[in-house]
């Protein structure tokens, strides 16, 4: 029997041995490995919107989204919207969004953005043309038709801001795609967007 | 490979408060904890406690919270607690459910606080359904060494809950 070293899922440290069968079956069952799994990642660069159509909602009941280092020649701030068709449509009402920011200038302000009954979910933190904004968000029970939809985001700081808040589409039903797009329409000329299901 | 361990998760369908033994070690010094949950129609927060090395709840006066309460349709609003029997305000809920996020330093060490970060979004009741959504930051003042968590809300039950815990591996 080979030693593997550390068993990566295991609580306690121990010191796991584990047959090369084993370590397949562990690998086919997803049960090998960290537990964030990477479910899609796409380059925005040249695109104005990107979708992501296979989600895997009905395996994980919490997904987390890395934006990294989203940039184009407009100022701008990132935006999600869900759909209930695989992505045939994307929907535009029925958004509440909370979103606190602070600065950190000397005498900059901290405040508040606050929608109730919008068209999107809408990450702030602006970037301005040619500088990289990135995101942090938590979406939670995409895949439950009989829950809301509920997001949780941070941003980097952009422009000595930092944005943080919550947000949720006030709709109970099975979300089955996302579409990532900016407020300004403006085409990416960098980043990119990876989604992760959180294995549970 | 992510550094992100499951370690355990529990759910349940109707009950005043939900725990999780065993679910803090030497191995880890962060902890993840996801909620989900669906809601009853009554307006509540959710609060967190731990559950110490003995596996009873810790009710000491320890728990203290600074809080956002953050929602989509009136002026945000600072909450305060100091010296509660749990950490109050880590999420609100109704019917339409909640999800919370808790980050979560070093639980098990008997020689420092445990410190905790927590965002939340979630359906509360306000003339009709509305999004409130919460970021807080808490400390224990325990220096007691804690190997589980106890959700509770303020009023009513908790429908439908699934908590899971994971552990952010140094590797």
């Amino acid at each position: 029997m080979p030693y593997i070293g550390e068993q990566v899922n295991n609580v306690k440290a121990n010191k796991g041995l584990y047959t090369p069968n084993e370590i397949l079956q562990l690998e086919k069952d997803g049960n090998w490995g960290g537990s964030l799994e990477l479910i899609a990642e796409q380059n925005c660069s040249g695109n104005t919107t990107l979708e992501f159509t296979s989600i895997k909602e009905d395996i994980y009941d919490t997904h987390f989204i890395e934006f990294i280092g989203l940039e184009s020649g407009s100022n701008m701030y990132n935006e999600i919207r869900v759909s209930n068709d695989g992505g045939t449509s994307y929907e535009t009402s029925n958004y509440d969004r909370s979103v606190q920011y602070m600065s950190a200038n000397d005498g900059g302000t901290f405040g508040e953005n606050r929608f109730d009954g919008t068209d999107r979910f809408s990450l702030l933190a602006f970037s301005t043309a040619g500088s990289p904004l990135s995101n942090n968000v938590y979406l939670h029970n995409l895949g439950n038709p009989n829950l809301y939809t509920h997001l949780t985001s941070r941003s980097t700081p952009a422009l000595t801001w930092v944005y943080f808040g919550s947000q949720m589409y006030l709709v109970a039903e099975t979300i089955n795609a996302l579409q990532i797009l900016n407020n300004a329409s403006a085409t990416w000329t960098a980043g990119k967007v990876r989604l992760f299901g959180i294995k549970q | 490979m992510s550094n992100l361990r499951f370690i355990d998760k529990t759910s349940a369908s109707s009950v005043s408060s939900i725990s999780l033994t065993d679910c803090f070690s030497a191995d880890f010094d962060v902890y993840k904890i996801h909620v989900v949950m669906d809601g009853t129609t009554t307006n509540k927060d959710i609060r967190l406690q731990y559950i110490n090395s003995s596996g009873a709840i810790d009710t000491t006066a320890n728990y203290s919270i600074g809080a956002m309460f953050m929602s989509s349709y009136t002026n945000f609003i600072e909450l305060r607690y100091n010296s509660q029997s749990s950490h109050l305000v880590t999420g609100y809920n109704y019917d339409g459910g909640t999800g919370i996020e808790y980050t979560i330093f070093n639980p098990y060490s008997s020689s420092l606080y445990t410190g905790l970060i927590s965002q939340s979004s979630g359906a509360y009741n306000s003339s009709g359904v509305k999004m409130v959504g919460t970021t807080a930051v808490g400390l224990h003042l325990g220096k007691t060494s804690m190997t589980g968590i106890n959700i509770i809300p303020s009023a009513s039950t908790l429908k439908d809950i699934e908590v899971k815990v994971y552990g952010i591996a140094v590797t």
